[in-house]
């Protein structure tokens, strides 16, 4: 094995040249407990920390994407290195929760390892079949990631590691710049047969007045924009405006140590990360103390694990999305400051929208901080030998805090004043557990382990908001609440749940040929209908080790183990009050965009026309006293194997999950009114699928070298398919489809709805020749008549694909020879495709018309250039082109070089000589290389549409023990 | 081994319940900052139930708005939607060209929103607020409410103000009262009562707000026994017209016109209500709940709320310049325009007046063009430092043209202006019924009764008002307005009041309903088409088809929950 140069648990120095997996006695954990890996029977993926260890910390999840099968992780380029987790497929999308659980030293949590310091973690294990997870219950149903920090050990270390990363990335949309637009909104106009001097008030054209043979001579920019003389047209590349290299630096200091009593590990860590979008930023600050100590040797044994976090983000982190859509859709006349100094912005011929580099500016200081607390005391007592019993008590406590404030501004037509908004979200779990594991060998053939225990789960939220407006001073050291003059408003909520549960675990080896595991889980929880209050998810798995058995005698096998298993796991992800009708005093909501609109009850009855109104109550939900978890059984059949002396190595599983009673809120029939809607147990979604792990390892004699090279391949492949088998009336037209014969039911919940787009008309006689489609002509999209009744119309929608791929996979390919190493990890996806968005803008003229366009509109279509996959240029949209169809959807398959590296480790002697123990220094680049099929135009298919990209990375770090 | 046994058994017990201490064991988390029903459906809470009700016909927006300009103005060829191009909300684009591609108007990103099923959903809100509250009042006994009928009367009202929206929009709709359990909503279908008996149920709520209110409220929000007998009147005109099955006007009911005149007389024997001298005052802010105002959505700013309960059915309307940024919606049409022409006796061009573009030097108009649209050169809302820019205060010229609608619109520096992010939104109430209306009710009722030589003062007495209304006007146009003299025949007398209401009521959200109403709908609508279309190509494939375009299709997507027993508009 390759050894990581971290804190091992036992052995700080145990660089081993031959492997042998026969002594080595490896635990797994899952869950309240361990278990030998010879012994499992279960599907779990062991995470290796130390192909991991030399990447920026900010969240483990996004460095393992693409090592573990089964683990789909999708990420961005947000510094808070956001990633999104999926366990074998998914379950019912937007409405359901596919997040996976995630224990931390025994502390549970939805919200992920993002304010965990990833150089703390010893261990990462993916629970992914029910025998391994549904000891957790009705919340293991979207899988469990168990991750244990470490521990001290005899001795004493110190390790100090320090990592700087750069990064960038160069955006390839092309947007137009001022002439050429003119040039384009020109041709569009003509081409519709209007007057392109009263297409837009921005530009004047010198062209011949030819309709038939048209030709423009210059586009004519006014000396200034807007009516008011202080905005001149300039030339604004808004990419460059708002993207910037960015750094990325990582820090920990971490002591471990202990003697024959104590052991205890600390830590100081610090990450500090930009992004690639100006402003974008993040850091995080965490401090660990894990002690363990013997109180009565052999009998009583007490330990703590603490975390303190602190982490500040930049509100740019978030509206990142935005900057970057608007840098395309503001157009390059707009001038980022006019003449007088003030923001440069929409004026008439320009789209409603901001100025990118103004959000940035006027959000630099606009930070929010989350600082948590993780705490977890427990005492061991053995009163037996081979008992021992255990009581857990932790608090995960978290506290979200932001002072926002939004100054007041104009930008051209826009303006907005003031609001300060103060937001504080503080939440507190408590755990109580006890555990009593008990290990028992009868006839040195017969082993068992027993577990069983009890759990309890109180949580709670309140979040307090105060809003106010016209404050003196623009000065964020000033804008606190006292000092608003107008609009103060107050806000708040709160949560509660509970969980009381009670589990047990049997394990059993026979001869170490036959293994065999049972577990249940009885959950009650809070957030379930009086009428189902309690939830039992039970398991059972086997295992046969082939190769232990008598008759086996391959040679080149040394380990073959088939394993199976069955089992229940549940998810109770829903709103803590779905189970009640409630009715609340609504004052009013917010109506600013198309998907708001007012809710409230108040009312000027009085024609007041301010002030505070009269207002009543509304009916919020309908409750369901019926309400309970969603249930997936799933089946796992894996095979494990070593072959050549363990040189090669690798494991199949193959499952399939079914999810039934999913979670869901109805979408009721309008006659029902306000506060219909409730949450309900129904409906059927399955996941099957493979996943393969292969490799091979050995310290390889080349016989050019004088040294032998370790050679580490590793590769790794998952797939899971998805399909709908059932889902309650009133849900199912939640997903497209035409609610008769076209429904979700049989696909993939990601499936997509909309038409089929079947290249561009050529000629009028193609257009004559093809079903009557209203807006038809030349150089339009030609939608499939898919009913074949000769008219295109909302009956020739269908589902045209999804966006699950084939299979997802990754390759990782290490070298070591004498003091280097080398290690080079490739990432992909194949199948499944992606919308992308940014052909709105790239693509047309017509639908977002005050826009900037892309170059690509320079190629549009013409009968002369009617090879192009661009449609003809209108300012008229008669064609309905925006509407979803397959135009916009392409091949989502990419291939990355994720992760580069080299590394050097000096010679024991020369680390002796400086006053070391240890030290290393490495240089890596991640995102060096993005592969994608010919028909892909997304620079980068993981990020298709306007979300954070993510960037190239280069990383120079070093680390040092002593 | 069993002593070993025994002993593991009993720590296991003594671990767990000591674990088990922690924790109660008991699931108690109640549910925070929320109320029951028993909480709120009291006796003490009657009023704000009502105060709910009534505002929902507040809580309406741009993409859902109780101000009809997208169904009653961009369908009857009176205004084109506007905005940032065709796909800038692209339902009512699909509106103006009358075939929309998918009847539910769903799949047309950036505006995934189905905004004819949005609006359909929110009617139908507004009918449970009312419902809900009907049903507290029904299960208080009377002792304990003395304003029993009276608070009924008013939700009556203000559901029936609902379902008159669903009506003229649907004509087939599911009617829901108080007295309904969830099962029997659920059996409820679109065509369980006939278009006439869901008249009749609409006339009935009216007519128990009319028997039931005080004919003058204190709080000017209030329905009033006068304002009911307004929307009476209202619902019986249309209800006078009575279709068959494909919308075809079959009969003109003269029972129902009869009863229309008589409620109109009552309420101008009342004198409550007038004209205001100058018709610019319906108009703006100062002048709301002013003597013409019989009913209005009250709108309010600062008032609490996150974005101000203003006007946001308009929040699209405003220019892109002279003081606002946003949107360029709701731009009036050159036929619309071409309607204010007036010859040399003063009187609407019935003929001829489309036949050119309006030239602002050498066209004579009636003055309530200079109200009603503010075009290139002309001042914004009176103001004559506030010149309209032409094309430089448009969004998209070169499809829509460059006029702005200016009735929903206040002045950019009045008080009642209320600013959030690009929108412009305003205080000005959304008057839904004002007096000049209920005359022209009337009037009309009495032509169709063959009494038009009774009509003939009512239109002239609006015409006159109109003549007097330019003191705000700054001399823009060419103006001339005269009385008609006389109707040689009930045609005349039909074209004239139809031309009037054109005009008096233009862009205030009712032409498209009128036209069906009269069952005119396919000729005025080709009839604007064959022109408009070669003036804007966006309407090159604009086709009104007869027997369908007259109504809304019932959402797809509530045919669908409701398991197939809705049945869908003829045509779609």
């Amino acid at each position: 094995m390759a050894m990581p140069l971290q804190a091992q648990e036992n052995t700080p120095d145990t660089e081993q040249k031959e492997t042998s997996p026969e002594v080595e006695v490896i635990e797994i954990s899952y869950g309240y407990g361990a278990v030998e890996k010879t012994d499992l029977t279960g599907s779990i993926a062991s995470v290796e920390i130390a192909d991991i260890i030399d990447m920026p910390a900010g969240n483990i999840m996004q460095n393992l994407q693409g090592r573990v099968p089964g683990l789909q992780i999708t990420t961005t380029g947000n510094p808070s290195s956001t990633a999104t987790v999926r366990i074998r497929g998914q379950g019912l999308g937007p409405l359901g929760n596919n997040d996976p659980l995630y224990i931390i030293d025994g502390i549970p949590t939805k919200s992920g390892l993002h304010e965990i310091n990833s150089n703390d973690i010893a261990d990462v294990q993916v629970l992914r079949d029910a025998a391994a997870a549904s000891i957790y219950g009705a919340r293991s149903g979207n899988g469990v990631i168990v991750v244990t920090t470490k521990k001290g050990y005899d001795g004493l270390d110190f390790n100090f590691r320090y990592n700087r990363t750069v990064e960038d990335y160069s955006y390839d949309l092309k947007p137009l710049n001022t002439v050429e637009r003119g040039a384009v909104v020109w041709q569009a106009s003509v081409n519709d047969g209007t007057n392109p001097n009263s297409a837009s008030p921005l530009y004047t054209f010198d062209w011949n007045q030819d309709y038939e043979n048209p030709e423009l001579y210059s586009v004519i920019l006014p000396a200034f924009t807007d009516p008011e003389g202080v905005q001149r047209p300039a030339n604004t590349n808004w990419f460059n405006e708002v993207t910037r290299t960015s750094t990325v630096q990582d820090m920990n200091f971490s002591v471990a140590g202990g003697n024959d009593v104590s052991t205890i590990y600390a830590s100081l860590g610090y990450f500090d990360a930009e992004g690639i979008v100006d402003g974008s930023q993040f850091s995080r600050m965490t401090f660990r103390v894990n002690s363990e100590h013997q109180i009565i040797e052999d009998k009583l044994k007490v330990g703590q694990t603490f975390l303190v976090t602190d982490q500040k983000a930049n509100l740019i982190n978030d509206l990142a999305g935005q900057i970057l859509g608007l840098s395309i859709e503001q157009q390059s006349i707009v001038p980022v400051y006019n003449d007088e100094g003030n923001w440069g912005g929409p004026v008439p011929g320009i789209t409603d929208r901001d100025n990118p580099v103004r959000i940035i500016e006027q959000n630099r200081d606009n930070n929010h901080t989350y600082n948590k607390v993780m705490t977890n005391f427990f005492v061991e007592y053995t009163p037996i030998e081979d008992l021992v019993l255990r009581g857990n008590v932790g608090i995960d406590y978290g506290q979200f805090y932001f002072r926002n404030f939004t100054r007041a501004f104009s930008a051209g037509s826009l303006s907005s004043s003031d609001r300060l908004t103060v937001e504080d979200n503080w939440s507190q779990n408590i755990i109580t557990s006890g555990t009593a594991t008990y290990k028992l060998v009868l006839d040195d053939k017969h082993k068992f382990n027993f577990l069983a225990g009890v759990e309890q789960i109180n949580f709670e939220r309140e979040l307090f908001r105060g809003i106010g407006s016209g404050f003196a001073s623009e000065d964020r050291s000033f804008a606190y609440l006292s000092q608003a003059t107008s609009d103060v408003r107050v806000e708040g909520e709160g949560e509660s749940w509970s969980l009381d549960s009670q589990f047990a675990r049997m394990d059993y080896n026979y001869d170490n040929r036959y293994l065999a595991s049972f577990t249940i889980r009885r959950d009650g929880s809070s957030r379930f209908g009086k009428n189902n209050e309690y939830g039992n998810f039970p398991a059972a798995s086997a295992g046969w080790v082939i190769s232990n058995e008598d008759f086996f005698d391959i040679d080149f096998i040394q380990t073959l183990k088939l394993r199976g298993s069955w089992g229940e796991t549940g998810n109770q992800e829903i709103p803590t009050n779905a189970t009640v009708t409630t009715y609340v005093p609504r004052y009013a909501t917010q109506s600013l965009f198309t998907n708001q609109q007012d809710e409230g009850t108040a009312y000027d009855i009085t024609g007041a026309n301010s002030g505070t109104l009269p207002s009543g109550f509304v009916k919020a939900q309908t409750g369901n006293a019926d309400l309970k978890w969603e249930t997936s059984t799933q089946v796992n059949v894996g095979l494990d194997f070593e072959l050549m002396r363990g040189e090669i190595y690798g494991s199949i599983d193959w499952f399939e999950k079914e999810t039934r009673d999913i979670l869901t809120l109805t979408q009721p029939i309008a006659t029902l009114g306000e506060g219909a809607q409730k949450w309900v147990n129904g409906g059927t979604i399955e996941n099957k699928g493979v996943e393969l792990v292969l490799g091979y390892e050995k310290w390889v004699d080349t016989g050019l070298l004088d040294d032998e090279v370790l050679v580490d391949v590793n590769f790794n492949m998952s797939s899971a398919k998805n399909t709908v088998t059932s889902l309650p009336a009133d849900v199912v037209n939640s997903f497209g489809g035409n609610g008769q014969d076209k429904t979700i039911l049989g696909r993939s919940i990601n499936s997509v709805y909309g038409y089929v787009a079947d290249g561009l008309f050529q000629s009028q006689d193609e257009v004559d020749a093809h079903a009557t489609q209203a807006g038809a002509g030349p150089g339009r999209i030609r939608w499939k008549d898919l009913d074949g009744n000769g008219v295109i119309d909302e009956n020739d929608q269908d589902f045209f694909t999804d966006t699950d791929p084939d299979f997802i996979y990754g390759m990782n390919f290490t070298f070591k020879y004498k003091d280097w190493d080398f290690n080079m990890f490739w990432q992909g996806v194949k199948g499944g495709k992606i919308r992308n968005n940014w052909r709105l803008f790239t693509d047309f003229t017509s639908l977002n018309i005050g826009s900037n366009y892309g170059a690509r509109t320079l190629q549009a279509w013409t009968p002369e250039n009617s090879n192009s996959d661009v449609p003809a240029l209108t300012l008229i949209d008669n064609n309905g082109e925006g509407r979803q169809s397959s135009f916009f959807w392409e091949d989502g398959t990419y291939l990355k070089l994720r992760n580069i590296s080299v590394g050097y480790t000096p010679s024991l002697d020369f680390i002796e000589s400086l006053g070391l123990f240890d030290a290393r220094v490495y240089l890596q680049g991640s995102n060096l290389l993005t592969i994608t099929p010919s028909g892909t135009l997304s620079q980068d298919p993981e990020t298709p549409n306007e979300v954070f990209p993510v960037p190239r990375r280069i990383t120079i770090g070093m680390e040092l023990s002593f | 081994m069993m002593k070993r046994l025994t002993q593991l058994f009993a720590s296991s017990l003594v671990a767990l319940s000591v674990a088990s201490c922690g924790g109660s064991g008991e699931l108690d988390s109640e549910p925070q900052a929320v109320l029951t029903e028993d909480q709120v459906a009291t006796t003490e809470n009657i009023d704000a139930l009502v105060i709910a009700t009534y505002s929902y016909l507040g809580n309406d927006h741009y993409t859902a708005p109780n101000f009809l300009w997208p169904t009653g103005n961009l369908r009857a060829g009176d205004a084109h939607k506007g905005g940032n191009g065709p796909s800038d909300i692209f339902a009512y684009h699909a509106l103006s060209l009358y075939d929309p591609l998918v009847p539910d108007m769903e799949s047309f990103p950036p505006d995934l929103i189905d905004l004819n099923n949005k609006k359909w959903t929110r009617n139908y809100t507004g009918i449970s607020r009312a419902n809900s509250a009907l049903k507290v009042i029904a299960e208080t006994p009377a002792d304990d409410l003395p304003t029993a009928d009276e608070k009924a009367a008013e939700l009556r009202f203000v559901r029936a103000i609902f379902y008159f929206d669903l009506k003229i929009h649907h004509k087939h709709i599911p009617w829901i009262d108080e007295t309904m359990t969830q099962e029997e909503i659920l059996a409820t279908t679109n065509r369980d009562l006939s278009d006439q008996a869901l008249w009749d149920k609409i006339a009935d709520d009216f007519r128990f707000a009319a028997n039931n209110l005080p004919v003058v409220q204190d709080d000017v929000g209030r329905a009033s026994a006068l304002s009911a007998k307004a929307y009476l009147a209202k619902t019986l005109l249309y209800q006078a017209y009575e279709q068959d099955e494909l919308h075809n006007v079959i009969n003109i009911n003269q029972g129902k016109l009869e009863e229309v005149v008589s409620l109109v007389d009552d309420i101008e024997a009342s004198d409550v209500y007038a004209l205001f001298d100058d018709y610019a005052k319906n108009f703006l802010s100062d002048f709301e709940n002013g003597t013409e105002s019989v009913f209005a959505i009250q709108r309010s700013l600062n008032d609490g709320s996150p974005d101000g309960r203003g006007s946001w059915s308009s929040a699209l309307n405003a220019p892109m310049s002279g003081g606002f940024g946003c949107c360029g919606f709701h731009v009036p049409t050159e036929n619309f325009v071409n309607a204010f022409k007036t010859d040399t006796n003063g009187l609407p061009r019935f003929s001829t007046y489309n036949d050119s573009v309006y030239n602002v030097n050498n066209d004579t108009v009636d003055p309530r063009l200079d109200h009603t649209v503010a075009m290139e050169g002309k001042p914004f809302k009176y103001d004559p430092d506030l010149i309209h820019g032409g094309d430089s205060w448009a969004r998209a010229p070169a499809i829509y043209g460059n006029y702005t609608a200016m009735k929903d619109l206040e002045h950019p520096d009045c008080d009642c202006r209320g600013e959030n992010g690009p929108f412009p939104i305003f205080s000005l109430n959304t008057v839904l019924i004002r007096y000049a209306e209920v005359l022209l009710w009337k009037a009309e009722a009495l032509i169709e009764l063959d009494r038009w030589d009774e009509a003939l003062p009512i239109i002239n007495r609006l015409r006159e008002r109109a003549a007097n209304s330019t003191g705000r006007l700054n001399n823009a146009s060419l103006y001339r307005i005269a009385d008609y003299t006389s109707f040689a025949d009930k045609d005349e007398a039909r074209q004239a009041l139809r031309w009037e209401r054109r005009l008096e009521l233009g862009l205030e959200g009712h032409r498209f309903f009128d036209l069906v109403r009269w069952g005119i709908a396919k000729e005025t609508i080709d009839s604007y088409l064959t022109t408009e279309r070669g003036r804007k190509p966006y309407l090159e494939d604009a086709s009104f088809t007869r027997n369908k375009h007259e109504y809304l299709p019932i959402p797809n997507q509530q045919i669908n929950l409701s398991g197939g027993i809705y049945v869908q508009n003829p045509g779609y």
